[in-house]
């Protein structure tokens, strides 16, 4: 005789528990990004009120990792989940974490931009252009993967950030030439330098939610492993 | 009081209803110093469907359901990653 088997818990208020889990950390990846958007438009534009607007959400995304993690230790309390339900709130209360780094992130972008528009415009901006891109993909696919619990998704995307860290490290050094051709600019050349090193640690935090995503989905522990790009 | 069933062999101790009873903590307490005792020498077999017990006092779990045997394994991998939908929907409460 089969078993009854449904997808939602026999417990409506766990089922509500973890949805409202689930939503909040949505909800922290969609602010994060519009943080992150902001301060590099506010680069790209020149736009010190959106390099402004990024700083200020700083805090907002702050509270939102501490309710958060509350809300994750209150289930893990109430429940005792086990099983799929347990990597789900383990995940998710690590999710936060990486989340609110790189909302931090966003907050050194945006200063380290309005520094470089109280100055002339460096033309070099531009080199950002594509780490940024690049970065951006990767956290907003990291997220997606997490939340379709799309385990092969999110390991595809690992091997990505070395090519992101490959073009922190090209842009760097085209920046130390520069430096040495125009020492005047150093400070502009030394805080594009920067902000090319946040995106890359932006690609960091973006692996690190990919690898919680695999362990939620699949239970599988994929970190500090060598993982091939495949041709 | 809770209640031990001994199983008629020398390496072997059935507890039956151990976990169901309402037993104070300090009892339970008592009886479960004791489970960790014991299995150094005997196998001790628990039948319960109180999962938090289970997955401390256990180092292997079995579900069964209906009278069938549907997995076992590793405590740590039945209530972390269980291979049947059956079990990790019992465990985690999708079927009661």
């Amino acid at each position: 005789m089969n078993m009854p088997s449904g997808s939602k818990h026999t417990l409506g208020t766990f089922e509500q528990a973890l949805e409202g889990l689930r939503n909040s950390v949505m909800m922290m990846a969609s602010q994060t990004e519009r943080s992150l958007g902001r301060a590099l438009k506010g680069l790209m534009e020149r736009d010190d009120e959106l390099c402004a607007l990024a700083i200020a959400d700083d805090e907002e995304i702050d509270q939102l990792e501490k309710q958060i993690d509350k809300d994750g230790i209150d289930l893990l309390l109430r429940f005792q989940p086990v099983a799929s339900d347990l990597r789900r709130v383990v995940s998710a209360m690590k999710l936060s974490g990486n989340l609110e780094r790189m909302a931090d992130q966003a907050t050194n972008i945006a200063r380290k931009a309005r520094k470089l528009n109280q100055h002339p415009l460096l033309p070099e901006v531009l080199w950002i252009t594509p780490i940024q891109e690049h970065a951006m993909a990767m956290f907003r696919d990291a997220v997606d993967a997490y939340a379709r619990e799309d385990a092969q998704a999110a390991r595809a995307l690992i091997p990505r950030d070395e090519k992101l860290d490959e073009m922190n490290a090209q842009v760097s050094r085209r920046l130390i030439d520069r430096m040495a051709h125009d020492p005047e600019q150093l400070r502009g050349y030394l805080n594009l330098m920067f902000i090319a090193r946040h995106l890359e640690r932006v690609g960091d935090h973006a692996t690190n939610i990919a690898e919680d995503a695999v362990y939620a989905a699949a239970a599988e522990d994929i970190r500090h492993q060598q993982i091939v790009a495949s041709a | 009081m809770a209640k031990f069933d001994v199983l008629p062999s020398d390496r072997g101790l059935g507890c039956s209803g151990f976990a169901s009873r309402a037993l104070d903590p300090i009892a339970t307490a008592k009886v479960e110093e004791l489970i960790y005792q014991l299995r150094e020498n005997y196998t001790i077999v628990i039948v319960t469907h109180n999962m938090q017990q289970a997955g401390r006092c256990s180092n292997y779990t079995a579900f069964f359901y209906l009278g069938r045997l549907i997995e076992f394994g590793p405590t740590s991998k039945i209530f972390t990653n269980p291979s049947e939908r059956q079990t990790e929907d019992y465990i985690t409460g999708r079927f009661g």
